[in-house]
């Protein structure tokens, strides 16, 4: 009836058939549902369906009444390579204050019905990947039909339960979100609320940040891990996969694609980790420079900034001698020499930030910082006027193109003119003891 | 806050809510009543750690206004959180996780928290208090959304074993309870009896006299307003005047600055979009005595507090009794006199009213009318709450039955059955595509082309756009004019540029009503009634050029856009074809124009509404009824329940059509009557009085007495 409606208005109105099915669509929706149309429902078909998706997927079925589940348990065993060094996982898990040993970390990633995060998107599909006895761990869950719900999610808190360090790729914001959701709406207790979780986006953005278009996971397998899926089901398709799916469309190869599509993500976050500490842990270390993989690179700034905490110190001012051609690796070993008290040493690298070809208001930024060491730490007041005088010239010079308009230079002078004055007023007190 | 005693309704407030019970407070503007639903909510929320509340604003000017009320009362325990579109993301987590009172709009609950319910998982955990202030203002399609958007809360709710107590307030309409319990699906307790003290209060409503009798033209309402304005507040009374268009507001407001040159700073002007502290400088300056008149379009009708004055002016009838209460509320006193002007215009309403000024002071006959069962509004609200919850096959959503459109939502494969349970099965949020204060989201935009720039200059609804924006339409905005260039109709823009032409322009509509269904049928001696489900079919064809201050025709225009059409309600009227013997096919035709033209101004006496949600269309013979016909229908599609009102009143309406013409001081009809250009008064009083002598029996011969 509605495919009547359809061709008849184009047929009436072509210059306007959108418009004018939109319309008619909306009557005949009126007029649908005085008619009361019932859906033909296949009858118990859900059983095959079930049997039919895991002949291909090679689980096993979980059932529980009508309810059933698919679940998938895989054993990778360990190759010849041993796990890289792992004594760095406590920089990135710092809540936890003592180190993180790998058999600890659960890997986690969901496929779901949408991508808006509210009541109504679920998820239908749970990866999990762990380090056992001999070798990796991988576990999925699948949500067979939606009234399975509260099955599936038992599973789902069976598997975190045991664990106290979840690793995602934005898991923090999306996934955990909704899995938390879907406790909420089964009315059942979340015990994965208690742990603490390492979101590698958040790291990816950190290592590499200013180095890639996008930080999507297939970005980052792309331009770092360097891989590239073939034969892959793309993200966006996955909803329509499950739904269809549901509705009992024979789509059985889609949805094995969907598994593998979240097996090769759960994969890929492995070894990014593992990519990641090779790096933290190279980093700064000249001589191993070369056994970075191939194209690697990272902001040794951002990396550095890693490695805050006291133990760390030491490594986080390699990083950055280690990249000294870099003006903000300079930058941050000058500042992060200020805040260690090691004046001398933080002078030395602003003054040669300072003859370097920089903006203007980075320059302005680097005497301040000069003058103000010279004046309160080292208390030599004739080279923070130097600095000072420096800064006036420059500024002079910079009159009638000051980036952010008139107003703000004059600011800008003010400020430096007060100092000047007050340096002044200490040599000539000094002079005078 | 030093309160030292109640008023009555206050106390009652809150013996009704502290006793579980649900109320709606309707004392007049000004007496309270924020105090009155604050009191027992915030008295709950700190005798239970564990309780929770929600306050509903229409607006969020008016938000910000409560949440200085609320935090007076230093209620440290209760964290109070603003939670609208411009609350940053920080506060709102904060806001899930330690709210007790979370004040908020409509359009926030229905996009933003309803779909997230298991994130407020903490609000709704022990919610008890709702409030709802303004109710009055959730009618029509807003408020048949809203009454959904409740039915959704309530649903959610229930899911975290929470059975909220609603409190509301309203200004004085016909149908406080029965609003709320269409809204809230729970009955009242009403609390009507003002305990406030009042001064002694005079209404004066002043009709002004007639300049041009034979058109009926009297003289304007603005000139009229600035006088008495200038009289009062030159004696030092301080006023406000209302106005009933921005327009009028700033004419007004620019007589009386020149009247007063010498302290123009003591007349202020107030229009919507003003900040709370330029309220607030109004505010102080009235109270301290700077200022001493203020101009106002209706914004300051809602209940945004200035304190009182002595002299409200309404320069026209603001368009319905509820209104009149809320504008005519902000002049009164504690103990001195004050004083409220209504000055009616040559509208057939102002008029009508000027003659029954009964209507202002008896009870309100106005109702606000809502129809949460409208099939569109309906079928997005089932949507969105498949969403937050999925439906069990029999359940009911508050009270309607929503079978039908969980299978047709089947169909379209947005939700999946189960098991006897519909889930939502969509990667979209349906919250995000329904706009609760309309039913049509595709506004226009108009676009000024010039020098090569765009610029956006307003908005139209689709449903007017054939009417004023068909290309070649000379379009006026404020006091430019514009020529439309070009009509994208798919992009929705109207392209227009700067001109001058010495014409204006008018489309030729025409209007097609195909009756669907007839829910309703009265068969009265001289007409039949009937409440129907219709289609209205409207078509532009050609436009007029009509030429300025002569208003003589000049040419035509032809215009080449669709119809437009729409599914919604209608009270149609067919007349028993003697009543039109002996006049021309032309007279006829002019007949059940001015009928209409009747019908549809004075509905408004019944309805709270604006008279252009009402549409009006005539047929000489109808195809089915086969009789002179005339509709008055819903301009809403599917309608939002003015009909079924209006069929409910169709006695009142034709007996106030009737008094209208009657009364009317012009000889051969006007625009305050039959509408302008018709000249046939006699004959159209005549016709009324036969509907409605004919309706209680008593047949006159010839109509005449």
């Amino acid at each position: 009836m509605k495919e009547i409606q359809r061709e008849a208005c184009i047929g009436l109105f072509p210059q306007y058939s959108k418009e004018m099915c939109a319309r008619m669509n909306r009557l005949d929706l009126y007029s649908r549902l005085r008619g009361s149309a019932r859906v033909d429902r296949p009858e118990s078909e859900d059983e095959s369906k079930v049997q039919r998706l895991n002949a291909r997927i090679g689980g096993d079925v979980v059932s529980r009444g009508s309810k059933s589940i698919i679940c998938v348990f895989r054993k990778i065993p360990r190759d010849n390579r041993s796990f890289i060094d792992t004594s760095l996982l406590d920089v990135l898990f710092p809540e936890a204050g003592h180190p993180v040993p790998m058999k600890d970390l659960l890997f986690f990633d969901v496929e779901t019905t949408g991508l808006s995060g509210g009541a109504g998107t679920v998820f239908f599909l749970i990866g999990f990947l762990n380090v056992g006895e001999d070798g990796l761990e991988f576990t999925q869950f699948f949500l067979n039909s939606l009234s399975s719900e509260r099955l599936f999610l038992e599973h789902v808190e069976d598997k975190f339960a045991p664990y106290t360090y979840f690793v995602s790729y934005n898991g923090k914001s999306f996934d955990f979100n909704i899995i938390k959701n879907r406790f909420i709406m089964q009315g059942m207790r979340f015990g994965g609320e208690r742990g603490t979780h390492l979101d590698l986006l958040y790291t990816s953005r950190r290592l590499w940040r200013g180095m890639l278009p996008d930080y999507s996971l297939s970005t980052v397998e792309e331009k770092i891990l360097d891989v590239k899926r073939t034969g892959d089901i793309p993200g966006w398709r996955v909803p329509e996969v499950y739904s269809d799916f549901l509705r009992g469309r024979n789509i059985y190869d889609d949805m094995k694609a969907v598994f593998s599509h979240n097996r090769d993500d759960i994969l890929s976050l492995f070894t990014l980790l593992e990519v990641q500490l090779r790096i933290m842990d190279q980093a700064g270390e000249k001589s191993t420079a070369d056994e970075l993989p191939g194209t690697l690179q990272y902001n040794p700034v951002s990396v550095s900034g890693l490695f805050s905490a006291r133990e760390y110190r030491q490594k986080a001012v390699d990083i950055l001698t280690s990249h000294q051609e870099d003006a903000a690796s300079l930058k941050g070993l000058a500042l992060l020499h200020k805040r260690d008290k090691r004046f001398e040493q933080a002078l030395k690298y602003f003054k040669r930030l300072c003859e370097k070809k920089g903006s203007l208001s980075e320059y302005l930024f680097i005497c301040t910082e000069i003058s103000k060491i010279y004046e309160h730490h080292i208390k030599n007041y004739q080279q923070a006027l130097l600095y000072t005088q420096r800064m006036i010239k420059r500024l002079k010079r910079a009159v009638y193109f000051y980036p952010r308009g008139r107003a703000s230079f004059e600011g800008e002078l003010e400020n430096v003119n007060r100092r000047y004055a007050r340096l002044l007023r200490k040599i000539g007190g000094s002079k005078r003891h | 806050m030093g309160i030292d005693r109640l008023y009555t309704h206050q106390a009652e407030t809150y013996r009704t809510v502290a006793g579980g019970r649900h109320a709606v407070i309707t004392t007049p503007t000004a007496s309270g009543k924020s105090l009155a639903y604050n009191l027992p909510v915030l008295d709950g929320l700190l005798k239970d750690p564990d309780a929770k509340a929600v306050y509903l604003f229409p607006t969020k000017a008016l938000s910000q206004d409560q949440i200085k009320g609320l935090s007076d009362f230093r209620a440290d325990d209760v964290r109070l959180y603003v939670y609208d579109g411009d609350t940053p993301s920080s506060i709102r987590q904060s806001a899930r996780k330690n709210g007790r009172l979370i004040v908020t709009n409509p359009d926030m609950l229905h996009s933003g928290i309803l779909p997230n319910h298991p994130k407020w998982v903490k609000i709704f955990d022990g919610l008890k208090y709702i409030v709802l202030d303004e109710l009055h203002t959730y009618r029509g399609i807003f408020g048949s959304h809203l009454a959904n958007v409740m039915r959704r809360l309530v649903r959610i709710a229930a899911f975290y074993n929470s059975h909220p107590v609603f409190i509301a307030s309203s200004a004085t309409i016909h149908n406080p309870d029965e609003l709320f319990e269409r809204i809230t699906g729970v009955k009242p307790v009403v609390i009507s009896k003002n305990g406030a003290p009042l001064g002694p209060k005079h209404y004066i409503i002043y009709n002004p006299p007639i300049v041009n009798p034979e058109q009926g033209i009297r003289r304007g309402v603005v000139l009229e307003g600035t006088n008495l304005a200038k009289r009062f507040i030159g004696n030092g009374s301080t006023t406000i005047v209302f106005a009933r268009s921005r327009l009028n507001t700033e004419v007004i407001l620019s007589y009386l600055k020149k009247a007063f040159r010498g302290t123009a700073d003591s007349i202020a002007g107030y229009r919507g979009g003003y900040l709370p502290n330029e309220r607030r400088n109004i505010e102080r300056g009235l109270k301290d005595g700077t200022i001493k008149g203020v101009v106002s379009t209706n914004a300051l009708e809602l209940g945004i507090d200035i304190g009182s004055l002595d002299v409200s002016i309404m320069a026209g009838f603001p368009g319905s009794v509820s209104s009149f209460h809320q504008q005519a509320g902000r002049s009164g006193r504690k103990r001195d006199a004050s004083v409220s002007i209504l000055i009616t215009s040559n509208s057939p309403l102002d008029q009508y009213i000027a003659a029954h000024p009964e209507f202002l002071m008896e009870k309100n006959p106005e109702a606000a009318l809502i129809n949460p069962s409208n099939i569109y509004v309906l079928v997005d609200q089932v949507k969105c709450a498949s969403f937050e919850l999925p439906f069990r096959e029999e359940e009911a959503f508050g009270g309607a039955d929503v079978g039908d459109i969980l299978a047709y939502l089947e169909e379209e494969e947005v939700v999946h059955y189960e098991e006897g349970v519909y889930h939502w099965q969509d990667r979209s949020y349906p919250a995000e595509n329904v706009s609760i204060r309309s039913a049509d989201i595709g506004n226009f935009v108009i676009v000024e082309m010039a020098h090569g720039r765009r610029r956006v200059i307003g908005e139209m609804d689709r449903a007017t756009v054939p009417e004023l924006l068909f290309e070649n339409a000379v379009y006026l905005h404020g006091s430019d004019q514009y020529t439309v260039t070009r009509l994208d109709w798919d992009k929705q823009i109207a392209y227009v540029e700067k001109s001058r032409p010495d014409y204006y322009t008018d489309a030729i509509t025409k209007t097609d009503i195909k009756i669907l269904e007839n829910n309703e049928e009265e068969h009265l001696a001289t007409y039949r009634a009937f409440l129907s489900d219709v289609l209205v079919r409207t078509t532009a064809t050609k436009y007029k050029k009509i030429k300025f201050h002569t208003h003589e025709n000049i040419g035509y225009g032809d215009i080449s856009l669709p119809p437009t059409e729409m599914h919604t309600r209608s009270l149609i009227l067919s007349f028993e074809a003697k009543l039109f013997s002996g006049l021309t096919r032309d007279e006829s035709e002019g007949l059940l124009l001015s009928v209409s033209y009747l019908l549809r101004n004075v509905s408004p006496i019944y309805i709270l509404t604006d008279v252009r949600d009402i549409g009006t269309a005539q047929a000489l013979k109808q195809q089915v009824i086969e009789l002179p016909t005339v509709f008055i229908y819903d301009k809403y599609p599917g309608g939002v329940g003015l009909s079924d009102r209006l069929f409910e009143m169709k006695n009142e309406i034709l007996q106030a059509a009737l008094w209208r013409v009657r009364e009317c001081e012009c000889s051969r009809g006007c625009p305050s009557c039959v509408g302008p250009d018709r000249y046939n008064k006699k004959v159209c009083e005549k016709f009324l009085k036969h509907l409605v002598s004919g309706l209680v029996g008593i047949h006159g011969k010839d109509g005449n007495e």
